[in-house]
């Protein structure tokens, strides 16, 4: 009778914060629809391995290491950074990066809204972060669930738990973090500025060299992005190729869910309530949210001076949407600019400048290893 | 650079201002090669060639 009741001894308040972060996770996810396809594995995997003696982890009992299948998963899928990689082939087959190769220069905005990446940098560095957890907690910015795994990942940092949990948690809160920093470095009159939607069609060719020649390029400028940007460009090649129509819907469907599903129940691993629950972990958040804030003004800022230098004028709020959260970026500066003008519609525009963020935040993810791997 | 330590302000700084110098180089080389695609293989071209 014993062996039934020992485990409960075993347990620690700890643990039960984990359970009602877990829970709140799943709340999230069910209740506010929240990423739900990742913070409801995430959830649940945080209950899972935060019972005492859990199976789903490695533990040693008696001096016997006993494998947990958590564990398996995390070394066969996350470790050697698989799981984030074939997440991309999905990713990239989802989009269409058709607004942004019909107006390139949206592409600029990706670059500048990369900007909260390296300024959270600066900040965790001055927390006193190692530059190796520094770099890894400054890719939420990045604002891409696979790239921050990619690179937390392969600077081998303390804390990927925490940073995938801001990465994904800030990318569904989004429509909230936005606004306010949009509205803040704007006038009433920027919202308002009309762009001119051209809508000229791009060639087939095109379509199909663009991601061919955007890995040459970001591999020979970042090699370390090379095999990010490579998956995310190999996943759309499938797409614009027009004779892998069925695979590009299975790398858009299957493998996409089923990586996304792996991919959540396996980060729990890294939920244990020993390391999770830290002073470390809150500053991590807030410092997510700095990379998220700075993300939104490098962009906005960005299409500010722009408009100092062009005749055209571009609405600034564009800026925002080169964050690369696709595409709740580019639905918050539509939304804002019909706020302003139920007649000045800028989805397309934000649209393209959203696709530039993908793109420019794999890059910067290469280009950060690039600068501190040596 | 060492991972394992704090760096100081002057070599974040430093990754900050390369970063983003990185970022807008490899940006500008994709938004001229999106450009001569463009040039290149536009419908409206090979429709006026026809």
């Amino acid at each position: 009778m014993d062996a039934i009741f020992q485990n409960f001894s075993n347990l620690t308040w700890q643990q039960v914060v984990m359970w009602a972060i877990g829970g709140i996770l799943i709340y999230l996810a069910i209740k506010k629809d929240m990423e739900p396809s990742l913070l409801l594995p995430m959830g649940f995997g945080a209950i899972l391995v935060n019972i005492p003696m859990s199976g789903a982890i490695t533990q040693i009992i008696d001096g016997v290491k006993e494998i947990g299948v958590l564990n398996v998963l995390f070394d066969g899928g996350i470790a050697n950074e698989l799981f984030p990689l074939l997440l991309f082939i999905g990713i990239g087959a989802m989009i269409d990066f058709e607004p942004l190769l019909t107006n390139p220069k949206l592409m600029l905005f990706g670059a500048a809204a990369q900007f909260g990446i390296f300024a959270t940098l600066v900040g965790a560095s001055l927390l006193g972060f190692p530059l190796k957890d520094a770099a890894s907690i400054a890719i939420i910015g990045a604002a891409d669930g696979p790239t921050s795994i990619f690179v937390a990942n392969y600077l081998h940092s303390n804390f990927l738990g925490p940073i995938i949990i801001a990465a994904y948690s800030y990318m569904a809160l989004v429509p909230i973090v936005q606004p306010p920093i949009i509205k803040l470095l704007t006038t009433k009159k920027e919202r308002r500025i009309r762009m001119e939607y051209t809508g000229s069609s791009v060639s087939q060719a095109t379509k199909i060299l663009f991601p061919i020649i955007v890995t040459v390029i970001a591999g020979i400028f970042a090699p370390r992005s090379v095999a990010l940007v490579g998956f995310l460009m190999f996943g759309n090649l499938i797409r614009e190729c027009g004779v892998l129509g069925s695979l590009s819907e299975t790398a858009q469907k299957v493998l996409a869910n089923l990586i996304t599903l792996m991919l959540g129940l396996t980060v729990a691993a890294n939920m244990q309530a020993a390391s999770f629950l830290s002073l470390q972990t809150l500053m991590i958040l807030a410092l997510g949210l700095v990379a998220f804030i700075f993300d939104t003004a490098g962009g906005v800022v960005f299409g500010k001076v722009m408009n100092l230098f062009t005749k055209k004028k571009v609405n600034p709020m564009i800026g925002a949407a080169g964050i690369s959260a696709f595409p709740m970026a580019s639905r918050v500066v539509h939304k804002l600019g019909l706020a302003e003008d139920k007649t000045n519609h800028l989805l397309m525009h934000a649209a393209g400048a959203n696709v530039a963020g993908q793109i420019a935040s794999v890059i910067a993810g290469g280009v950060l290893l690039s600068l501190i791997v040596k | 650079m060492n991972l394992e330590a704090v760096a100081p302000l002057s070599d974040t700084m430093g990754i900050l201002g390369l970063g983003m110098l990185g970022i807008f180089i490899v940006t500008a080389a994709i938004i001229i090669t999106i450009t001569l695609l463009n040039l290149l293989a536009s419908p409206s071209k090979k429709r006026k060639r026809s």
